[in-house]
């Protein structure tokens, strides 16, 4: 069936943040699609069988599936079309008319173009493999990504393991240990190479105490062994600077190592637009309206910087999805009524992650534009950041200059786990404006900054 | 341990994982509970005290072949001794009526009294994406 071509806004990727978009943009009144790659909407939620999903958005405790169907259903409601099993070739900026196109290609329309006024890039992330983080020795089969080991167990409904080492704490690997015990497999242990875990504290309870697989820190895989299939590992423990410990290997048999070590951003497909990037985020740098330095480029969810929770990525895919709307109604107003073309230019200032604060999105603040993302709060903006260390008491200050725009109190901030803040923007614009731009360069910035009064000794992993 | 009965627990319930310290005072046991941001911190730790209890969350076998694999969750919690023998329940188990997501496909799993629903979608099913 041949494609509509021209759409308002063109969302990329109909996983929990592109569907969240794709519904605020049609709500905001755009005629927008979205474009997916896979048969079936939901993006990585549809292997994600474990529960703890939408607490914060339906006050439930859903599993992944029952969450992409909801937002599934809005979707469908709303009669927006979901063009699946197609590929996004690439995009290009047409400069006269501002206007997208997106190469596409799939098997019914062979290669075809999309125009849109706006784009929304809710790519997700990746999985970091084996060679990045330099396992070195034989290559046998059984080495996987504990979501592809996730993808295998819970859709195709095979064991690829009877017993396996874990190495990495992240989340979906302490999850996927819990799944391989329940289903017969043998996780003989947990291994990071960092002091301190990379998951949730909550994983590391239901998913490893309550069945007694160990968590092995300070400690990483040297070596893997095995001729056509994994034999076993080597396990050594590492020193405060991640050295190898001459004298503390240990052979483990085991059939698989499952990794678990990170996630990084996929922006392949919008980085060739120049789109300015986060080195710590590893995503694009975006304003409060989840706009890239492009303009009327957008970005959500793992795209931008990898989420502990999906609440949160349907949360920034809402608000780009409704800026994406925003913008390409201005832009298309514009162009009904004169010959200028392009929406009012942005007025953006540099936030600034100081202290211990590993980063913090969005990363810039445009005060000519502001599009809220919920009703009532139309004037606030949500921010996430992570500390770069683990401290059991921590201070976050924001200011202006020498205004104090907040300053709240952690309990324990750690690296894993992201915190969120919202902003009112009303107090900002009347401290930044008029004479903003009367100041001189270095103040015109928003600081951000993390103390710690207790720190431990671990940073962050740069998902860079 | 100065306190035999004094334990800390991490709560499950959201993503905050408040670290909790739980103790039992006396015989008929009352409960103290401290480090808690809600209350479903205090109930989760009495629980844990008491009768540790989780959600389990696996797969079902189906008799349909364009949806082989459905997953499931219970419909809360269930004794945490019990999860092994209700998965060796499900693993001889089909599913032999399509159903929605949070539709019940057991209204007993293994003697729990806790149901089983459906979380994957079995009407317009696809597993191979």
């Amino acid at each position: 069936m041949p494609v509509k071509k021209q759409w308002d806004v063109v969302v990329i990727g109909a996983g929990p943040a592109g569907l969240a978009a794709a519904i605020a943009a049609c709500d905001s009144g755009a005629d927008v699609c979205i474009i997916e790659r896979e048969k079936k909407p939901g993006g990585v939620l549809k292997q994600c069988i474990h529960d703890g999903f939408g607490l914060i958005r339906f006050g439930e405790r859903l599993s992944g599936p029952e969450y992409a169907y909801r937002y599934h259903q809005m979707v469908s409601e709303r009669g927006i079309p979901v063009i699946s099993e197609t590929y996004l070739l690439g995009i290009t900026k047409n400069q006269t008319d501002g206007k997208f196109l997106l190469q596409m290609q799939n098997s019914a329309d062979s290669i075809f173009i999309l125009e849109a006024r706006a784009v929304v890039a809710a790519t997700g992330c990746r999985e970091r493999t084996a060679r990045q983080v330099f396992i070195h020795g034989d290559r046998p089969a059984g080495i996987l990504t504990a979501g592809t080991a996730q993808y295998i167990v819970n859709i195709q409904g095979f064991l690829p393991t009877r017993r396996c080492v874990i190495l990495g704490s992240g989340d979906i690997g302490l999850i996927m240990a819990r799944r391989l015990t329940l289903e017969g497999a043998e996780v003989e242990g947990v291994y990071e190479i960092k002091p301190e875990p990379s998951g949730l504290t909550r994983n590391i309870q239901q998913c490893l105490t309550d069945f007694e697989i160990p968590l092995h820190l300070s400690a990483t895989v040297l070596a893997v062994h095995g001729k056509r299939r994994v034999e076993s590992v080597v396990i050594g423990k590492v020193d405060q600077s991640g050295q190898p410990i001459t004298g503390t290997e240990r052979t483990v048999p085991c059939d698989a190592l499952i990794l678990s070590v990170g996630l990084i951003p996929e922006n392949e497909i919008i980085e060739p637009l120049g789109v300015e990037m986060d080195r710590k985020t590893g995503g694009p740098i975006v304003d409060q309206n989840m706009m890239t330095s492009l303009d009327g480029l957008f970005a959500c969810g793992n795209a931008v910087h990898v989420n502990d929770l999906v609440d949160y990525v349907s949360e920034s895919g809402q608000t780009a999805g409704k800026a994406a709307a925003a913008y390409a109604n201005v832009q298309q107003q514009r162009g009904l009524l004169s010959e200028r073309r392009t929406v009012s230019a942005r007025r953006l200032i540099n936030i600034q992650a100081a202290g211990n604060m590993h980063y913090i999105v969005p990363q810039r603040l445009d005060l000519a534009h502001h599009v809220g993302a919920d009703d009532g709060a139309d004037n606030c903006a949500a921010f996430y950041f992570r500390s770069r260390v683990r401290a059991n008491s921590a201070l976050l200050r924001i200011s202006a200059g020498k205004t104090l725009l907040e300053e709240r109190r952690y309990a324990v901030v750690r690296p894993p786990e992201m915190e969120r803040i919202t902003l009112n923007l009303a107090d900002l614009n009347h401290i930044c404006s008029p004479d903003w731009n009367d100041l001189p360069g270095q103040s015109r910035l928003i600081k951000a900054e993390l103390v710690s009064v207790s720190e431990g000794g671990d940073s962050a992993n740069d998902n860079g | 341990m100065t306190m035999a009965d004094a334990r800390q627990i991490v709560c499950i319930q959201c993503p905050q994982g408040c670290t909790l310290r739980a103790e039992k005072l006396g015989t008929v046991p009352s409960y103290e509970i401290t480090g808690n941001k809600c209350p479903r911190g205090r109930a989760y730790a009495i629980k844990e005290l008491t009768n540790p209890s989780r959600t389990l969350t696996t797969t079902v076998a189906t008799v349909f072949s364009d949806c082989p694999l459905v997953s499931v969750r219970t419909d809360g919690d269930i004794p945490l001794r019990d999860v092994f023998r209700a998965m060796q329940e499900l693993n001889s188990y089909r599913a032999k009526k399509r159903l929605h997501p949070g539709e019940v496909m057991i209204a007993d799993l293994a003697g729990t009294g806790v149901a089983l629903l459906a979380t994957s979608d079995m009407i317009t099913p696809d597993t191979t994406n």
